[in-house]
C-alpha cells in the first residue's frame, strides 16, 4: 500500500510535503518495475526545478531513466547515501531511497498530484 | 504504429554519415517534444560506446586512452548498458515513441524490438529474447541465437521519449569485438571478464558473407511487419542536434 502521507504523480514520483519543504522518491511499483537500479544522478544543491522537469536519473538494467519533479522548487539537499548505495531505492523507496529535497516555489500548489488512493486505482489499471 | 523511417548508410555525405551515433538522441529529442515516433537505421565507422557505469571504473581515463591509441574514438551512449565496439560489421536500429513514464521500460524493450526478431526470422535465424552469460554488454533484453549473443540491446527514458537501441552483430569478428572490450575493461580497473564464444553474427550463423546493407534492408522490412513506416529525413534542426550531440558525448 502506498503511503498515506505523500502524492503521487503520473510517472511514478511521489512527494512528501513538510511546510515549505518536501522530499521527492520514486513509488514501490516504480523500482519494482525498474529492477535492480545501479546508479543514481543527482541533481546540484540550489538547481531550480519546473514541475516535470527531471531532477535526476536512475539507471538499472540496460534502462537510463529521467526522474521527473513533482513540484517546481529549489534542490535544498539530495540523497547523498543514494552515490555509494543506489540499491537504497529498491530497497526502501519511502524511506531511506528518497532521492532529493526540495524548498517549494511559494506559488507551487501540489493539489494536481494524486492521493494515495488515487495512485494506487492508477498503478492497479496500469 | 506509425513511424518515421530515417536510414543513414555509406552513400551519405562523409559529413552526414559521421553524425550517425548521435542521429537517434537527436530524432528522438524530436519524438519528446510531439514528433512522429520514429526508426532510425544506420551502418557504422568504427567506434566504441560506453555506458553510463562506465564511466565510474577507477581506471576510466587509463582505459579510454588505450581505445584511443587503437585509434577507436569514443563516445558515451544515453542508453544504459555497458561498452560495445560498432564497426562495418554490424548495423544499429534505433526506434523513440513518445514516453515518460519510467515502468514502461520492460513494455517497450518487449514491443519496440519486434522487428528485429521478424528481421533476422526473415534471414533464416531462429532468435529469441535474453541474457548471454559472458558476452560484452550483457542484458536480459539482448537477442540471442544458439546460446550466443547476435543483438545488445538498451534503453532511455529521457526528455519525453524512449529510445529503444542496439547493434545487429552483422559480420563483427567476436574475438575482436571481445578483445577490444576487454582490454579497455582490463586498463580501466574492471575485473569483468568475458568470452567471445557468448557472441556470434548473422553471417556466422548463416554460414556465408552477408553485409550490412542487407541487414539493414532486413530490419525496415521487418519493422514494416509491426508498424507502418513513412520515408523520412533528419531536417536540418536535427542534424544540428546531432552535431552538438556527438561533440557532448565524445570522450577522450
Amino acid at each position: 500500500m502506498s503511503p498515506t502521507d505523500r502524492r503521487y504523480t503520473m510517472e511514478h514520483e511521489w512527494w512528501q510535503e513538510e511546510g515549505d519543504e518536501g522530499r521527492v522518491g520514486i513509488t514501490e511499483f516504480a523500482q519494482s518495475e525498474l529492477g535492480d537500479i545501479v546508479f543514481v544522478e543527482l541533481p546540484e544543491v540550489g538547481r531550480v526545478l519546473r514541475a516535470g522537469e527531471a531532477l535526476g536519473v536512475v539507471e538499472s538494467v540496460k534502462s537510463v531513466s529521467d526522474i521527473l519533479s513533482p513540484v517546481a522548487g529549489e534542490v535544498i539537499a539530495v540523497n547523498e547515501a543514494l552515490r555509494d548505495r543506489p540499491e537504497l531505492i529498491n530497497r526502501s523507496p519511502y524511506d531511506e531511497g528518497w532521492v532529493v529535497r526540495l524548498r517549494k516555489v511559494p506559488e507551487t500548489d501540489a493539489g494536481g498530484l494524486m492521493d494515495a488512493a488515487a495512485y494506487e486505482a492508477y498503478v492497479n489499471a496500469h | 504504429m506509425r513511424l518515421r523511417l530515417i536510414t543513414l548508410d555509406r552513400r551519405a555525405a562523409p559529413r552526414r554519415f559521421a553524425l550517425g551515433p548521435a542521429l537517434p538522441e537527436s530524432v528522438a529529442l524530436t519524438v519528446g517534444a510531439g514528433g512522429m515516433a520514429a526508426l532510425v537505421v544506420s551502418e557504422n565507422d568504427p567506434h566504441v560506446l560506453l555506458g553510463p557505469r562506465d564511466r565510474r571504473l577507477p581506471g576510466i581515463e587509463r582505459g579510454i586512452a588505450w581505445l584511443r591509441s587503437q585509434e577507436l574514438p569514443v563516445l558515451e551512449r544515453i542508453g544504459g548498458g555497458s561498452a560495445v565496439l560498432l564497426d562495418e560489421g554490424c548495423v544499429s536500429f534505433a526506434v523513440a515513441v513518445p514516453c515518460s513514464d519510467l515502468t514502461r521500460a520492460r513494455e517497450n524493450f518487449a514491443e519496440l524490438t519486434g522487428g528485429v526478431l521478424r528481421a533476422l526470422g526473415e534471414l533464416g535465424i531462429a532468435a529469441r529474447v535474453g541474457a548471454t552469460a559472458g558476452a560484452f554488454c550483457d542484458g536480459p533484453y539482448d537477442v540471442k541465437v544458439g546460446g550466443r549473443k547476435l543483438v545488445g540491446v538498451a534503453q532511455a527514458i529521457r526528455r519525453g521519449f524512449a529510445l529503444v537501441s542496439g547493434m545487429v552483430l552483422v559480420s563483427q569478428d567476436p574475438w575482436t569485438s571481445t578483445g577490444i572490450v576487454q582490454g579497455f575493461y582490463e586498463r580501466a580497473g574492471s575485473l569483468e571478464r568475458l568470452r567471445p564464444e557468448a557472441v556470434t553474427s548473422v553471417a556466422r550463423e548463416l554460414g556465408r558473407p552477408v553485409t550490412a546493407a542487407e541487414v539493414a534492408q532486413a530490419l525496415v522490412r521487418g519493422y514494416a511487419e509491426t508498424a507502418q513506416l513513412v520515408a523520412s529525413s533528419p531536417d536540418p534542426a536535427e542534424w544540428d542536434e546531432a552535431e552538438r550531440i556527438l561533440a557532448r558525448r565524445r570522450v577522450g
